[in-house]
């Protein structure tokens, strides 16, 4: 066995070994979206969810007609909170 | 020149990378795909059970539920309930969940109907239970449990 040989079976080998564990560990960190955690800077748009209107079904139509909605208070109750 | 006859165009420049001149002298761009960032950090399983919820809560319920969640500004309860008033005329029926993570801030605005359906008491005890999930940094678990506790609390349409 001379020095080349020497070097691969016991420096190379055991190298690539621990690079491949490396990757397989690492890599669900990697590929998995972007996660919230409390504190950090919130950078995407604003976004507005409302339920599916194909999965509601029919609603019965307000009577109510549209009126300037910037001007009038809808809002009644709720709660507020912070974390 | 001959009536009928093809006129073939020349091309003043050189073709570029994914750019072929076809036939008819139409130039055919192939332009690489950029992956989008994501617009929220939520993976896809996520975003569905959030969807899910939000649908459920509405057709049991028969009240419109919506989730807000970007900026609000400096007071945010005026900015939520401005919101709130930009549904329309269904905002008597609507229960605005409006979040604002940069702020750490969240607000739920119910209008006339749905105030009388979700009592303000309600409506803090779903508060509190997302602000304890998104402590732990699970905004869209806290908004599906919110959404179940407040559609609890409603209970079913009435049937006239």
């Amino acid at each position: 066995m001379n020095v080349a040989e020497t070097l691969l079976v016991f420096a190379l080998i055991p190298l690539a070994i621990y690079g491949v564990i490396a990757l397989l560990t690492l890599w669900p960190k990697f590929a998995r979206t972007p996660r919230y955690s409390p504190g950090q800077d919130w950078d995407y748009e604003p976004v507005w969810w409302t339920a599916n209107p194909a999965g509601v079904g029919a609603r019965p139509a307000s009577g109510a007609t549209a009126v300037d909605a910037q001007s009038v208070r809808t809002a009644r109750g709720g709660a507020r909170g912070s974390w | 020149m001959v009536a009928g006859e093809v006129v073939k165009k020349e091309l003043d420049r050189e073709l570029g990378i994914g750019e072929a001149l076809t036939i008819s002298g139409r130039v055919s761009v192939a332009r690489m795909v950029s992956p989008q960032p994501p617009t929220v950090p939520f993976s896809p399983s996520q975003l569905a059970s959030l969807d899910e919820a939000l649908t459920l809560a509405s057709r049991l319920t028969g009240l419109d539920f919506s989730v807000y969640l970007g900026g609000l500004g400096e007071d945010s309860r005026a900015t939520a309930e401005s919101l709130h008033a930009q549904i329309g005329p269904r905002a008597s029926d609507a229960v605005l969940i409006a979040v604002s993570p940069g702020a750490r801030v969240l607000e739920v605005v119910t209008g006339e109907e749905s105030s009388r359906r979700i009592s303000d008491r309600s409506c803090k005890l779903a508060v509190m239970s997302m602000v304890a999930s998104f402590k732990e940094g699970d905004l869209s678990g806290g908004l599906v449990s919110a959404l179940r506790m407040l559609s609890d609390q409603a209970g079913p349409a009435p049937k006239h």
